[in-house]
């Protein structure tokens, strides 16, 4: 009968009150999150949750988070969430938190604020999701979806036009390349938009996709080369990466007059 | 030729033959004197060498014994707090140690003293240096006490109750001082100087100042080297004592080695004018020569370690005076060489078990090691240990290591026995004693283990008669005494640790039990697992569990092994025997046979059950008593004390479990009767939507959670779906998603196609009304069942899903705006989807996403493959299969609430299929 380490750490810089995670909290160990919480909360001015070293948080814990997060609103304290994983930033824009402390969803090189681009960061995001099992017949409709998605985000016709290609192609190769067992393997499409940008992500179970460069002219000559190019061609971000147990593209695109200058 | 010239010639030849004989023989003759007088000198030196590591290790060994005894205290002193025992051990260290004048213990934490013997009024506390931080270190220090000098060895304690202490033994430094004499010869005395040039002691009041000085400044002695300490008036010798710091110094008044002139100088004229003696002179030369050439090789053998090399010079001058105290030295280091290697080999040995018993708390490897250190070190020939057990008073053999152990084991037995019953090791010659089996030229030593003052079993040896170790057997049999009692403690720990798991599996039942209360909510079940449970871990025949009404009467609310009639016809009185009395007193008691006791009153019932032992223990819950738990066997049986601790451990923790459980059995009651309310009844179908849903309350907390799920039916024929998560647990989350349900309904019914503002208005009315004690994650659809035409918005709640295209795609409904409650600003967007024909709509909280594997949560992802795997059933089976899955993946353990509603519409002949795009 082992007795697990504390997995809350409270710390008092001057100031500021930060609570560092270690590991998981689920709701066994979300009555003392939330204690620390309260308790931080009531002594500082700024209170920091460092979640570099957390694994994962349940919904109680973000639940708790919130709360905690609402009542430091009350009383005036700054409130900051920091280092939190791609799982746990999934589980805080579930619930909306994330937005509310201002951090991204996304993990792409615009992420970080640039001098000539939008802060993406406090931005509320539509997410569209959809998943399949990878079949002929059923990729029409997840292109559909995504292509709702985006009408629904008031895209002007050009930039529509651009995102079907992009995202006919990104399909494709997900079906063609990405999909080990036909009709086992899934794919996934997450469309993800606020008024100043789009976003496409695509999941497969495949090998995944090296970082292509537009002026491979090798790959013109092939189908698929073709369609990488198109999809660099259409949108204005492309990353290729393996995620989770296959490949992952992240397709971004700018929206509105003001930055269409930004693709030259 | 004439006489004269003969004679002349003989002369001249003479004093040719005088001249070339005896002239280099002079010559030879002085060399040899000389190198002689450098031999000596060596040889003084040597012998001053000898006598100061000599010095050296007594004191070590002295302070070493004393170390080890206040290791041997300390271990049973981290475990106790009783002062009694305290001062039992303290005494034992007195009075094992002749040097020792007293022993403390300061405990630190709780500002406790502990002496022996006890302070006369008046006399002056030790003082002690500051404690080291190492366990395993010992601290000495020096102090004037009365006009004596005398010193502590001290080492740090931590108690297994917590806190930290220091023990402490105190030494007469005239002791010390005694034993330096001891190794002493006339000519030398010693002294010792700690490390903070405090003078220890000293040997024979004969010391000059200067050498102390000397010493003093020695400040570069290397432990076990030997240091030459010379100046104009003496000669000494020093080293330093590597544990403690202290330098030892041997002083020589013999005269300080080296040249002497003087004596060269007497040979050289006995050589020049005691020529006629010549050839006598030659005589002595040659014995010279002998002697110093036995000398010389005894003092190589005695380098190469030989100590049993005597030499025998009879010159009767300063060489033979050297060669006996040669002879003199060689046989006391012999002496000191032959304790040395037992004390060593005694410290190796005692070191392997400690070892074990850190290693191992198996008993029977503890044994194992015990035999082969006893095989090794003491050369035995078997070894057999029997432990005592401790409820049938038996001996039995822990283990019997090698060949023919039955015999032996059976052998040694009756001596063991016999062992047990005397106070003293006992010897018997193994020839006498068993006739029967071949141990001729044996001899068996019985060893009692003894801890504290309780024999906890008998460690059997059987050696040579006539080893031909370095001691005789009975020299050996002091050692082994002391071995013993090191290795008691290293059986006694290896079997309360053994009793130790099974309290602690009686723990993990009663943990499990614990559990149980929460998966059951019954605190019938309860009851039935706690005497199952204490049965089986206390190996008695029956247990009965008696719980106390308002009087005061005890009735059997739970028993194991009972019969029906006695469990309805017993109920006892306060203060009747033996449970009535338990309870009105609050402590066990335990009976070895109560049949014999006529005059209890339920006798005939008593004597029906055959139940003959008996312990009972209260069950306390604060200061009140509840109940007993009481346990019997149907054979007389003399409980021991650990069995009593055991079940009044037992009840302690039973006590909280039933009051625990009685609490949450009362608020289960109210809160399953609210939840009930909550859920409500959805119908099997509505239109062409049919429906599947499940409720599963929390597990864990054991509480009735927040999670609500509701279909209504709009005065526009549409269906609004909802599904909700009210933060918090218990009582007020009931009433709170009580509030929520009937507030969404009454909203529903205001804007029936439009679930954002269904969620505007809860926003603000929760935040009104709820005053920022409840965050709720909604998720809210209106569904055309004639259509298919769907709208939802969803607050914060885990996406829902719909299952399309025949069963394969999946779309996720994620929020369209942040958990209601939070904040004023809150907006709500809709988003609007078609479902077609065949179309699933599944519904959940985040029980089922969050359920864990080993730290694994199931996530979405995991969501999504179990509704894959049943893509074609229909909303009652997706519904059980989800919950099915996600109790598997999480072994049964669902730790918060579960609320899962799924919605099929069903095909009609008219119906669109396309998916709308705006």
């Amino acid at each position: 009968m082992g007795v697990a380490p504390k997995p809350i750490v409270s710390l008092e810089l001057g100031e500021e009150q930060v609570v560092r995670v270690l590991g998981s909290i689920d709701f066994i160990c979300n009555g003392e999150f939330r204690s620390v919480l309260a308790r931080a909360v009531d002594k500082g001015s700024k209170v920091t949750i460092d979640l570099s070293r957390a694994e994962s948080l349940d919904s109680s814990a973000v639940h708790t988070l919130s709360s905690a997060c609402k009542r430091a609103q009350a009383l005036g304290v700054r409130f900051a969430v920091t280092g939190a994983n791609e799982g746990i930033l999934r589980v805080l824009q579930v619930s909306g938190l994330a937005t509310m402390l201002g951090l991204s969803v996304l993990t792409l090189k615009s992420d970080e604020p640039e001098a000539d681009k939008p802060d993406l960061r406090r931005q509320e995001w539509r997410i569209t999701e959809s998943v399949i099992l990878a079949d002929a017949e059923v990729i029409g409709s997840l292109r559909d979806l995504g292509l709702y998605a985006a009408l629904e985000s008031e895209i002007d016709d050009q930039s529509i036009a651009e995102i079907r290609v992009a995202l006919t192609e990104a399909l494709a190769n997900a079906l063609q390349h990405g999909s080990p067992e036909p009709g086992k393997s899934k794919i996934i499409l997450r469309c993800l938009s606020c008024p100043k940008a789009f976003v496409i992500e695509v999941m497969d179970e495949g090998p995944g996709i090296s970082q292509p460069t537009p002026d491979d002219s090798g790959s013109l000559l092939n189908e698929a080369g073709l369609g990488l190019r198109l999809m660099h061609a259409m949108m204005d971000e492309v990353e290729f990466r393996l995620s989770g147990n296959g490949g992952f593209v992240r397709m971004l695109k700018w929206l509105r007059d003001d930055y269409q200058d930004l693709e030259v | 030729m004439g006489l004269r010239p003969r004679l002349q010639s003989i002369t001249s030849r003479l004093v040719a033959v005088f001249l070339a004989a005896f002239v280099p023989l002079a010559a030879l003759q002085y060399v040899i004197i000389r190198s002689y007088c450098k031999q000596a000198d060596i040889l003084a030196a040597r012998a001053q060498a000898a006598q100061t590591r000599a010095a050296a290790t007594s004191v070590e060994f002295l302070v070493d014994e004393l170390v080890n005894s206040l290791y041997k205290a300390l271990g049973q002193i981290q475990r106790s707090d009783n002062p009694e025992q305290v001062s039992n051990l303290l005494q034992s260290i007195v009075s094992d140690n002749h040097e020792c004048l007293a022993a403390g213990l300061i405990d630190t934490e709780n500002n406790k003293y502990y002496r022996y013997p006890e302070l006369q009024p008046g006399q002056q506390k030790e003082e002690l240096p500051p404690s080291s931080l190492r366990s395993d270190e010992s601290v000495t220090s020096v102090y004037n006490l009365a006009g004596r000098n005398v010193f502590t060895i001290s080492l740090p304690v931590s108690f297994d109750h917590g806190g930290t202490g220091t023990i402490y033994a105190v030494v007469s430094a005239d002791a010390i001082g005694q034993v330096l004499s001891s190794v002493m010869d006339g000519n030398r005395s010693a002294v010792i100087i700690d490390r903070n040039g405090k003078l220890v002691c000293k040997s024979g009041n004969n010391l000059s100042k200067s050498s102390t000085a000397a010493l003093e400044k020695a400040s570069m002695l290397v432990p076990g080297r030997i240091v030459e300490l010379r100046n104009a008036s003496d000669y000494s010798t020093a080293t330093i004592l590597p544990d403690f710091g202290w330098r030892v110094a041997v002083i020589s008044t013999a005269g300080v080695p080296g040249p002497s002139f003087a004596r060269e100088g007497w040979y050289l004229l006995w050589l020049v004018l005691v020529l006629p003696a010549i050839a006598i002179y030659y005589g002595i030369g040659n014995r010279i020569i002998s002697s110093i050439r036995k000398l010389s090789h005894a003092v190589e053998a005695v380098t190469v370690g030989d100590l049993r090399r005597r030499v025998d010079v009879n010159t009767r001058d300063e060489l033979q005076t050297l060669a006996e105290s040669f002879n003199q030295m060689t046989e006391s280091l012999e002496m000191q060489q032959r304790a040395l290697r037992f004390t060593t080999r005694i410290q190796q040995s005692l070191l392997e078990v400690s070892r074990t018993i850190t290693a191992s708390l198996d008993i029977s490897r503890v044994a194992a090691s015990i035999a082969e250190v006893l095989k090794l070190q003491f050369g035995a020939v078997y070894v057999v240990i029997f432990r005592l057990d401790d409820t049938t008073g038996a001996l039995e053999p822990v283990v019997s290591p090698k060949i023919n152990t039955d015999s032996v084991v059976a052998a040694m037995l009756p001596l063991a026995e016999h062992a047990l019953d005397s106070p003293r090791s006992l010897e018997v010659p193994a020839t006498i004693a068993y006739p029967n089996i071949d141990l001729e030229g044996l001899t068996a030593v019985m060893l009692p283990l003894v801890v504290g003052n309780r024999p906890v079993g008998v460690l059997a040896a059987v050696f040579p008669t006539d080893q031909a170790g370095d001691l005789a057997l009975h020299e050996q049999i002091e050692f082994l005494g002391a071995f013993a009692s090191t290795a008691a403690i290293a059986v006694h720990n290896a079997y309360t640790h053994s009793r130790t798991s099974e309290l602690i599996k009686v723990m993990d039942s009663l943990r499990k039990v614990d559990e149980s209360i929460s998966a059951s909510l019954d605190l019938k079940q309860v009851l039935r697992s706690l005497v199952r449970a204490t049965c089986e871990v206390m190996e008695v025949d029956a247990c009965a569990i008696f719980l106390a009404d308002k009087d005061g009467r005890m009735k059997i609310a739970e028993a194991y092994n009972l019969s029906k009639e006695f469990c309805e016809k017993v109920i006892i009185q306060p203060g009747e025997r033996w449970s009535g009395v338990v309870y009105q007193e609050k402590r066990p008691v335990h009976r070895t046979d109560i049949s014999s006791e006529m005059d209890i009153r339920l006798h005939e019932l008593v004597k029906r059950e055959q139940l003959r032992g008996l312990i009972s223990a209260p069950l306390i819950v604060g200061e009140e008593a509840i109940g007993t738990i009481t346990v019997w066997t149907r054979q007389p049986h003399n409980y021991k004390p650990i069995e009593i601790d055991l079940l009044a451990s037992i009840a302690s923790h039973a006590a909280v479990v039933i009051a625990n459980a009685k609490l949450f059995h009362r608020e289960y009651k109210i809160a399953e009767t609210l939840q009930s309310t909550l859920i409500g009844v959805i119908p099997d179908r509505l239109g062409r939507l049919v429906f599947g849903h499940k409720y599963i309350p929390a597990l864990d907390e054991a509480r009735v959670g927040g999670d609500l799920y509701d279909v209504i039916t709009l005065p526009n024929k549409k269906v609004a779906l909802v599904v909700a998560d009210i933060t918090g647990k218990g009582i007020q989350a009931a009433v709170h998603t009580a509030m929520v349900r009937y507030m969404i309904r009454a909203f529903f019914f205001q804007w029936p196609d439009s679930p954002a503002a269904v969620l505007d208005l809860l926003n603000r009315a929760l935040m009104t009304y709820f005053e920022s004690k409840a965050v709720v994650t909604v998720f809210c659809a209106v569904i055309d069942p004639d259509t298919g035409w769907m709208t939802y918005a969803n607050a914060g709640h885990p996406p829902a899903i719909a299952l399309t295209r025949g069963g394969r795609q999946q779309i996720m409904f994620y929020r369209t705006g942040i958990p209601v409650g939070y904040s004023e600003d809150s907006e709500y967007d809709e988003r609007e989807l078609m479902l077609n024909p065949g179309d699933m709509l599944l519904l959940y909280t985040d029980g089922i996403i969050d359920a864990k594997q080993a730290g694994n949560m199931l996530s979405i992802e995991g969501l999504q493959d179990i509704v894959f795997k049943y893509a074609r059933v229909g909303p009652r089976e997706m519904v059980e299969k989800v919950i099915e899955e996600t109790t598997n993946f999480a072994n049964q353990e669902i730790r918060d609430d579960i609320a899962i509603i799924a919605a099929a519409l069903e095909p009609s002949a008219v119906h669109n299929s396309l998916t709308r795009t705006s």
